[in-house]
This record gives structure tokens, sequence and C-alpha cells, in this order.
């Protein structure tokens, strides 16, 4: 019955998408989930219209978690959009668009990660690292860096779930979809990731860093 | 709520003694609580630093998607022109067979004379007899009755072998003429 369905779902997606790929309309009111039908049935407007909606974000994504290599997240940003062409078919109608295309992205992030030449690029870029920054007060300039500078040391996981948490402001259970792990470890993993942190950063404690 | 909710929203001072024991392994005093504060803040800063994204990318990616699609075109139209050759191509060897297998009986196109069923014998007695929906009825000849014979001497039917309407005029009339002494006769008298 369920598969039943879903499979008259798809149908009806793949009639709408059909139809609404032949006029050039502007999809501005349509959902993530309703326009990826019309990019599978070769619509330009429709994928126009995604682009729009999540290259800045995405690209945003790959950025902070590629150690800020701005090439390599146009790469990566440029290589999702064409996955997300080619399988727009394989998109399930009960997942969130935005959670499903995080999770292609983290996927790219960690294949980033095993690639050898990569990984000795971030390791040269670390040292090198020097955020810019326009804090007037001293103490505050350095406690950025360190910010930065502990963030770039975590392991990937963490490294994700602290980009995905606290700047991209995602919530639990997005979170929980996109790196495929229960809502409840999400949560533990957080809380120990900031306790962590605070180790770290234990030393601007007393320094005068608040406004 | 979650710790790091608690921390974003809340000032030390407004924490409820709830709050302040869920969040003592976190941050067991004041400083530690603002020190995790100021961390999201300048987390959450980090975002206003992303360059913005090259608009070169989009041209790159639309020359892609315009390459792909012409690919697919491509791909559709070599289909539909192969699949009209292969039917065109069965056409003419179907067409060739049918017109250079039995020349003989095409090239004939002498008049054939609708016989009368009950005075013709040679029809009545004949088993090879072949009843077409014109009421015109064809007797296979002795010739072309040892040619249908296979190995065994079986006799093969007279449809199935001679499957060829012309053909099968032709030899019915033949035979008809050389067996029936009336219709001999009137040929003799003609020529």
């Amino acid at each position: 019955m369920q598969l039943k369905q879903v499979l008259k779902k798809i149908f009806i997606n793949l009639l709408i998408g059909k139809f609404m790929a032949l006029r050039n309309v502007s999809y501005t009111a349509y959902s993530d989930e309703l326009l990826l039908p019309l990019i599978k049935a070769g619509s330009n407007s429709a994928f126009d219209e995604i682009y729009k909606r999540y290259s800045q974000k995405m690209f945003s994504y790959f950025f902070r978690m590629l150690w800020k290599n701005k090439e390599l997240a146009e790469d990566c940003t440029q290589e999702l959009f064409v996955k997300l062409v080619k399988n727009a078919g394989m998109f399930e109608l009960e997942r969130n668009f935005s959670t499903w295309l995080y999770s292609i992205a983290n996927n790219m992030c960690k294949n980033e990660y095993r690639k050898k030449d990569t990984r000795l690029n971030h390791l040269a870029m670390v040292k090198n690292t020097n955020t810019t920054t326009d804090a007037v007060n001293p103490d505050l300039k350095r406690f950025k860096l360190a910010v930065h500078s502990c963030t770039n040391e975590l392991a990937e996981e963490k490294r994700s779930l602290y980009i995905l948490r606290f700047q991209e402001n995602l919530s639990v259970p997005q979170i929980s979809s996109i790196l495929n792990i229960p809502e409840g470890t999400v949560k533990s993993r957080i809380f120990y990731l900031l306790k962590e942190m605070k180790e770290k950063l234990k030393e601007f404690e007393t320094l005068h860093i608040y406004p | 709520m979650q710790a790091e909710e608690i921390i974003h929203q809340k000032e030390w001072y407004q924490l409820s003694e709830n709050e302040r024991k869920f969040l003592t392994e976190l941050a067991a005093n004041e400083q530690e609580y603002n020190l995790l504060k100021k961390m999201l803040q300048v987390s959450a800063e980090e975002t206003s630093e992303v360059p913005l994204l090259s608009e070169k990318r989009k041209l790159s990616l639309d020359a892609i998607a315009n390459k792909n699609k012409f690919k697919s075109n491509r791909l559709v139209w070599y289909a539909a022109a192969s699949i009209a050759l292969i039917a065109f191509s069965t056409l003419l060897v179907y067409n060739y067979n049918s017109t250079t297998r039995y020349p003989a009986s095409v090239a004939s196109r002498a008049p054939v004379e609708d016989l009368p069923k009950t005075e013709n014998k040679v029809i009545e007695e004949n088993n090879d007899t072949i009843q077409t929906t014109t009421g015109l009825s064809y007797i296979v000849s002795d010739s072309k009755r040892r040619l249908k014979s296979n190995s065994s001497g079986k006799t093969i039917n007279a449809q199935t072998a001679l499957p060829f309407s012309n053909e099968r005029k032709y030899i019915a009339v033949n035979t008809t003429i050389n067996a029936d002494p009336r219709l001999l006769l009137l040929v003799t008298e003609v020529y």
C-alpha cells in the first residue's frame, strides 16, 4: 500500500515536471521538493531557482568545512549542483531537501578529507591561518583567532557537528538526518563539544573580551 | 531546551535554578558561562567572513547542463534514426523476397475463368482442391505435388507449400485445361 502511494506520488510529480518544464515560469513560490521533478525533467528555470536558494549557503558550508579554501569550496559547490541535476530522481519524497543536500555536501567533505594532497594542504594552511578580523580589542582579536584555530583542530565529525549547529544554525533533528546519527547522540555530542571548546579556551576566562 | 540554546538566549543572572543545575558540568560559574556565550557569538559571526561565490561557477554549470542536454538529445535522435532505418530495411528485404522468389507466377496476367464446380470431376475427386473466398476452385498439379513432397514421401498441405495465390491460380487453370476434355477442345479450336 505504501509502495503504491509512493509510486503514485512519483508518477504525479513526473507528470507535473514534464508539463511545467515545457513552460518558462517563475518558480519562486515553489517548494524545494516540488522543484526537483522539474529539474529532473530538464527545466533550467527550476534549476536556477534552486541554485539561487542554496548556492551561497552550500558554498559557505564548504568554505568553512574545507579550511577556508575558496577554490576548493567553489569546486565542491559546482560538483554538488552537478550531482543534484544527475541524481534529482534519487531524492526520497519523505526527506527534507535541505538536509538531503547537506548530507551530500557532508559526504563530499569526507571524501576531501581522505585525499592525501588535500590533507597536506590543510596542514600548511592551518599553520599560516590568519583570519581577517576588525576587532579593536586585542584580547578579542586573540580570542577570535583562538576560536578559529580550535575549530580547525577539531576532528572531522566534531567539526561538521560544530559548523552545522553553531554556524549553519541547523536544528538537532536536521543534524541527526544529515549525519545519520540518532538525535540523542547529536545532543550529547554537542554538549561534550562545548565542554572541549571551553577547556581549550580557558585562558580567556579572565580577559576582557566581553562588550 | 538545549544547553547551547540557553547560553545563546539568556544571561547568567537570568538563569533559573534548574537551568544552572543543568549547565553545572558545562559552566559552573559566570566566567565560564560568559566564555561559552562569547565563543558561540564569535562562531556565528564567522558566517559574515565567507566570500561570495563566483558568478563564473554558475556560467560553467549552465554550460555543463547544456552539454548534457545536447548529449541526451543527440542520443534520442540516434535511437529514432536507427529504429527508422531498421524498419525501412526490413520492409525492403521483405518486398524483395516476395517479388523475386516466384517471378513466373507473378508475371502471369492471364484472366482466370470461373469454372462450374459440379461439372468438373477432376476438382471434385482431387483432395488437393483449394477453395478460395471468391468461389474459384484450384487444383495443385502432379508435378507441383511432387515438389511439395518431402524426403519421406509424405505430402505437405497445399496451402502451406504454395502460399502465393498467383502461383496456385496458374497451376489450377493449367491442370484444369489438360484434364477437362471440353476445355481442351475449346483451346485447340481457338489455336
